[in-house]
């Protein structure tokens, strides 16, 4: 009798110490080729979908927005997004450096506006984001454009394409996909990130509790961004194929937005984390004292904190 | 019935370990279903509320063909939790966003995947740019599909198991809790009734075990004074008890043995397999001539007469498989000096019913001088038998101080039974009589049950439904005792059957003879001597004349049917018949009854010779009064209907089934100007043209077939005017009573001048009808286009509203942390605000439906219809903690079910929301059967309402509340009253302020 109760209390006790069902680890991309890597690994079913969930918001700033509400538990962010957030107090790791832009952010202005002086006394269409700030910083550095010769209308980046053609702005800064369809339109480069140094690097960013408490799934979460670059780059045409629609793009279109891009391998990712904050890819003092410049950025983050380096460079196994 | 394999003291702990373990998965089963429940609502509020508040966005962007902002507004649903596929389809099927990447720009075929992504896809598509949320039938999912502008399609799915099992897992804790407390408590109570119960149980068992191994000193002592220690004590006195009886026991089995050993007749105890003998007593011995030690070297068969084996042998059988309990028969035996020895012998098996058999016990008894005397009892039996069977005689005794008979083998034959039965009892006798003759033969069982003579009868007969009836002429003699009472009777019975037979057919043959006199049933047939005085008078000159047969018989005929002189004539009558020896007549005469009426009869005569050598003169008459009366009233009733026929202002005529005129009247004499001597004989191809005689006689051949008035409206030109009239005639067969056609008869009148009035009033109804249909159309388009107005403005509201409820709760949930209360307290205005706007447009949109739907109209069982919308608000009537009694019979009523269902929901709602105040609130809803109608009714003990009122509150938008007060719209009584009027019934309610209110529906049956 006492060992017949004492099973079935083993066997109560032993029901509820099982672990927890877990929502998967949802990560937020705003449509940036840099992120595909990941947006292909969950295409060709390289992650398992109860374990990690992609989604893909609107902008930066929805990233961010959703990150900060805890409603996704990682996000692609742009450097100088993460470190504003960051500086904003939200606790926030940044857990790998994804990609760089090389001419994927740009300043697309009308035909007949060919260089950024041509940009005085014009309305600028661009999002309420760090980086974008940043490019305006650039834009008005190379145009010796002052504040007040410019009228700002800030909207997301899905509503610029749309802005452009019916003319409700004459240039916007933005970044691929949308660069392509414009220039495509007819719509002229006035400046790209293939001349900016630091500002345009994305990364990958991790709510801290997240990063404490399920740092298993993180590092899977490396793992499939790294998947699915390998993948995405030794199948580009078929990769181009299958993302470009969801763009709006042509592959050949989608092609040439790539060449802008560097994706970082998880080796170069682990290595730029080591050496940060004093490493000059990532230009960390211009950064901020651009965002500080715009009002965007009161002080610098701890960046000790900001970067983690506990993770290995071959982040975990792969997850399928 | 199995008996448990354990002990107690082990199941009763186990049973209660399951019990509790039960207990714990039920509780856990229960808990499972409640969160599934509770989280299905969540998520199908949530879908509808997220989708919702999505619609204006995404209408705006598929006008604008704003693509990316499309597929990034479905991508972003993404965000939602347990949200697993989106698809957003153009209407030819080409996926504009989905939330993986690679289905935009496919076609919608290309994802059906056979799996959740088909499953949902397959979900109905709601009209009206509606949303539709269902939950899957396996309950793992929630469905959503929302239809936007120009056809354009959202598809949503969302997972329910992830969700249950969070729920489940968060409430690890209290249901670890309930388990525990259970599985402790089965275990304290096991061990309470191992220490208090099972260990003593132990004891009585252990002390029952040892009074089985025959150790009846055995006592026990456990303690307690509950059930357990009164069981001791009833062990311990149940040993004293069995030691008692163990010693008196052996008394009587020494006893026993003297018995058997000392007994009269011989007793010996056999196997019942061998037969061998195992014990025998002296007198067995004596009886067999073995000696003792002799006959346990021996078995039955071996004493037995060769021919007894087999009736032994049977016997012995039946004993040992159980169909019977003991046998006796008498059988030889064969004497050990050789001679046979007769004896009975009884034979009782000594193992219990059902138990193998072991061994018999076998009495045995000496009867051979016995069954000497009963052989030559035997011979003379035989003897008797056969002189009684030759003669027809039975023989019979009876005992009445045993009410026991004897009778003979005769006596059995006479009655067809088998010879060597039991003579029957009474019951059994009495059956054996013809059923005419039992009364008289109970009497003369009776009056030998007494002890008496016996009075009778002297002849009675068998029961016919035994055989042959035969006739039997019984004698008896008695014996009497000292005192004089009758002991003993014994009679005979003599088969007489012959003799009674030719008797009754000679007397047969005389019956019917008088039988066919008398029963003649309008013959009235008299005999009469040469004077005129009656000799025979039969039933039917009874009922002629008056007088009865005792009357009548020797009375003259002057003083029954004829007056002196007429008497007279026919005694003359009878001489001239006497004389001539011929038969008179028929010939007609008056007679006289016996009140003085004067009858007419038809009659004949003749002579017969009497016994005596004199002559009867044989009177035979028939009643012909009512045929001479009959003629007479057909002559008067042709006089009046020539009357009649010359008065009618109508043309009436008749004509013979051939067409030939046979009468008409003066009007038709005057309009066809012919005389009814000329027309007799005529047809009607004789007085118009060919044309207009073919459509009269089709018409006369109508009327003759059909057997119903024809009705005919033909015009005439009156030979006599020259003017053109038009006839309404109607034409009738004539039949006799027999059904055969003798002619058709006409009747047509002139309505000429109302035709003419008739058709003037049909102009006029015409014209006043072609306006009423003008006006009703002109007001019905004016009512369709009113009701389109309502229908498309109240759902085109419904959109946007969707929207600002859906950005408000986005609001709530994304910026909430940002947001000061008040900004928060302006939000939940706005969404209360939605809410009620929510309400107020669903209800438009159901009164509107419920003008525009084309109802159905089926049989509808109100009670199961009640007892389903009482069951779908079980929760609030929980919440509300109210009674509802429901008194509804299961009546049917033809009406739409849905719409009938939609008035139900409304007035139970409206009961349970305005009686809320009450304590507690009860609902009663009954039904019953009025006249042709069924009413049900809906009764409160709200805060009811003044009648003068009662018109307002089912007018749409009118209130009689504030909204702060009780909740609504003002659209639910008026949807009642739509909805009732539309199947065609009626509503109206009942109540005083305060007194609650009762809302009446009356169905037509």
């Amino acid at each position: 009798m006492v060992r017949l109760t004492l099973a079935a209390i083993l066997l109560i006790g032993a029901g509820g110490c099982e672990a927890p069902p877990r929502a998967p680890l949802t990560v937020g991309l705003n449509p940036w080729i840099g992120y595909d890597p990941l947006v292909f690994a969950r295409e060709m079913e390289l992650v398992d979908r109860d374990v990690l969930k992609v989604v893909e918001l609107e902008s930066t700033a929805d990233s961010a927005r959703q990150l900060r509400n805890g409603l996704i538990d990682a996000a692609g962010l742009t450097l100088p997004e993460a470190i504003e957030l960051a500086a904003t107090g939200t606790d926030i790791r940044i857990v790998a450096i994804l990609s760089q832009s090389k001419g994927g952010d740009a300043v697309i202005a009308a035909p007949h506006l060919r260089q950024p002086s041509d940009l005085r006394g014009v309305r600028l269409g661009l999002e309420d984001t760090a980086l974008a700030s940043t490019m305006l910083a650039r834009l008005s550095e190379e145009g010796r454009l002052r504040s007040e010769e410019l009228t700002l209308v800030y909207a997301p980046a899905v509503m610029h394409e749309d802005m452009m053609r019916r003319g409700q702005v004459d240039a916007v800064i933005t970044f691929e996909p949308v660069i392509s369809r414009l220039l495509a339109a007819g719509f002229s480069n006035v400046l790209d990130s293939a001349h900016i140094q630091g500002e345009v690097i994305d990364v990958l960013v991790v709510r801290g509790e997240v990063a404490e408490a399920r740092w298993h799934d993180v590092t899977l979460l490396l793992s499939a961004f790294d998947d699915g670059r390998r993948a995405l780059l030794s199948e580009v045409d078929a990769a181009a194929g299958l993302l470009a629609p969801g763009l709006g793009l042509s592959a050949g279109e989608y092609l040439d937005a790539l060449k802008g891009i560097r994706l970082f391998s998880a080796h170069e990712s682990r290595a730029l984390i080591d050496a940060a904050p004093s490493v000059g890819l990532l230009d960390l003092e211009r950064v901020s004292a651009d965002l500080k410049a715009a009002g965007r950025l009161m002080a610098d983050p701890d960046w000790n904190d900001l970067f983690d380096k506990r993770l290995p460079a071959a982040a975990g196994r792969s997850i399928r | 019935m199995r008996r448990p394999v354990l002990p107690a003291r082990t199941l009763v702990p186990l049973l209660l370990t399951v019990f509790a373990l039960l207990v714990t998965l039920t509780n856990n089963a229960l808990r499972l279903r409640e969160y599934r429940s509770l989280v299905e609502h969540e998520q199908t509020s949530s879908l509808a509320e997220r989708l919702g508040g999505m619609q204006a966005q995404l209408d705006e962007d598929i006008s604008n063909r704003n693509l990316t902002r499309l597929r990034r507004s479905v991508a972003e649903l993404g965000l939602r939790p347990y949200l697993t596929d989106v698809f957003l389809i153009a209407p030819g099927g080409l996926v504009l966003g989905t939330l993986d990447r690679a289905g935009i720009g496919r076609h919608v075929s290309e994802l059906a995947d056979g799996g959740l992504a088909s499953a949902l896809l397959e979900q109905p598509v709601p009209m009206d740019r509606s949303l539709n949320v269902t939950t899957s039938a396996d309950g793992q999912s929630v469905y959503a599909v929302m239809t936007l502008v120009s056809g354009h399609r959202l598809y949503a799915r969302s997972d329910l198991e992830l969700p249950v099992a969070e729920r489940l897992h968060a409430s690890r804790g209290e249901l670890q809790r309930d388990a525990l407390f259970v599985l402790l408590s089965a275990f304290l109570l096991a061990l309470f009734l191992h220490l208090f119960w099972f260990r003593r149980a132990q004891s009585l068992a252990e002390a029952a075990r040892q009074v089985g191994e025959g150790r009846l000193d055995t006592r026990l002592d456990i303690g307690g004074r509950d059930e357990l220690a009164r069981i001791a004590d009833a062990f311990n006195d149940m040993t004293i008890r069995l030691q008692a009886q163990h010693a008196a026991l052996r008394d009587s089995e020494q006893r026993m043995r003297a018995v058997f050993e000392q007994a009269g007749v011989g007793v010996a105890r056999v196997d019942a397999h061998t037969g061998r003998f195992v014990e025998v007593n002296a007198k067995y011995c004596e009886i067999t001539g073995f000696t003792q030690s002799e006959m346990l070297q021996m078995d039955f068969v071996q004493l037995t007469h060769p021919d007894d084996v087999a009736a032994d042998m049977a016997g012995r059988e039946a004993l040992r498989g159980g169909r019977q309990r003991e046998f006796q028969i008498d059988k030889r035996l064969l004497h050990r000096d050789g001679h046979v020895v007769w004896v009975s012998l009884s034979v009782t098996p000594l193992w219990r019913p059902g138990a193998a058999p072991d061994f018999c016990i076998a009495v045995l008894q000496d009867i051979t001088s016995r069954r000497l005397a009963e052989q030559a009892l035997e011979h003379e039996r035989n003897r008797l038998n056969a002189a009684e069977r030759i003669s027809g005689l039975g023989s019979w005794e009876y005992s009445p101080s045993t009410r026991r008979a004897w009778w003979s083998e005769q006596m059995f034959r006479l009655f067809h039974l088998e010879p060597g039965d039991e003579a029957p009892d009474e019951a059994g006798y009495l059956a054996l009589i013809h059923p005419d003759d039992r009364d008289a033969v109970r009497t003369a069982v009776r009056e030998m049950d007494a002890g008496q003579r016996i009075s009778g009868p002297y002849l009675y007969r068998t029961a016919p439904d035994r055989g042959p009836v035969r006739y039997l002429r019984p004698t008896a003699a008695y014996e009497t005792d000292d005192t004089g009472s009758v002991i003993h009777y014994a009679g005979t019975l003599l088969d007489v059957s012959h003799t009674v037979k030719a008797e009754q057919a000679l007397r047969a043959s005389e019956e019917r003879l008088r039988a066919t006199l008398e029963h003649a049933p309008n013959v009235a047939v008299q005999w009469f001597d040469r004077e005129g005085r009656v000799l025979y008078w039969n039933h039917a000159s009874s009922r002629l004349f008056g007088w009865s047969v005792d009357e009548a018989m020797g009375r003259r005929c002057d003083e029954l049917m004829l007056d002196a002189a007429q008497a007279q004539v026919f005694v003359e009558h009878l001489r001239h018949l006497e004389r001539e020896r011929t038969a008179f007549g028929p010939a007609e005469y008056e007679v006289q009854h016996r009140s003085g009426r004067t009858l007419a009869v038809e009659a004949s005569s003749f002579s017969i010779p009497a016994p005596d050598g004199a002559r009867i003169f044989v009177f035979m008459a028939v009643d012909i009064t009512a045929r001479r009366h009959a003629e007479r009233a057909a002559e008067q009733e042709r006089t009046y209907l020539r009357t009649l026929f010359a008065a009618l202002p109508d043309m009436v005529w008749v004509k013979s089934p051939d067409g030939h005129f046979m009468s008409c009247n003066p009007v038709f004499e005057q309009v066809l100007d012919i005389r009814e001597a000329d027309l007799v004989g005529k047809t009607d191809y004789d007085l118009v043209s060919p044309e207009q005689a073919d459509s009269f006689r089709a018409h006369d051949q109508i009327a003759a077939r059909g057997g119903l008035p024809d009705v005919t409206e033909e015009w005439l030109v009156s030979q006599a005017s020259g003017e053109r009239i038009l006839l309404q005639t109607i034409k009738v067969p004539m039949r006799t009573s027999n059904g055969r056609l003798i002619g058709v008869l006409g009747i047509a009148r002139n309505i000429t001048d109302l035709k003419n009035a008739q058709e003037e009033l049909r102009a006029l109804n015409a014209d006043l009808e072609r306006r009423v249909a003008e006006r009703t159309e002109a007001l019905t388009s004016a009512m369709k286009e009113l009701e389109s107005f309502s229908y498309a403005v109240s759902h085109d509201l419904k959109a946007p509203l969707r929207g600002i409820d859906g950005y408000s709760k986005i609001l709530l949930e994304d910026y909430g942390d940002v947001l000061d209360p008040q900004a928060v307290r302006f939000l939940g205005n706005i969404r209360a605000g939605t809410a009620q706007m929510h309400a107020l447009i669903e209800d438009l949109l159901a009164y509107s439906r419920m003008e525009r739907r084309a109802l159905e109209s089926q049989r509808v069982d109100l009670c199961e219809l009640v007892q389903s919308v009482v069951s779908r608000r079980v929760d609030e009537i929980r919440a509300a903690a109210a009674q509802v009694i429901q008194q509804v019979p299961p009546l049917v009523v033809r009406a739409d079910r849905q719409g009938l269902d939609l008035i139900l929901r409304n007035l139970f709602d409206n009961a349970l929301k305005f009686s809320r105040d009450a304590h507690p609130p009860v609902i009663t809803i009954s039904a019953a059967e009025q006249g042709s109608c069924i009413v049900l009714a809906i009764r409160d003990n709200g805060i009811g309402f003044d009648m003068k009122y009662h018109e307002r509150i089912f007018e749409i938008f009118q209130r009689l509340h504030r909204v702060e007060e009780f909740s609504g719209t003002g659209v639910g009584l008026a949807l009642v009253r739509k909805a009732m009027q539309r199947m065609g019934g009626r509503v109206w309610a009942d109540s005083t302020p305060g007194e609650g209110a009762c809302f009446y529906l009356e169905f037509p049956a």
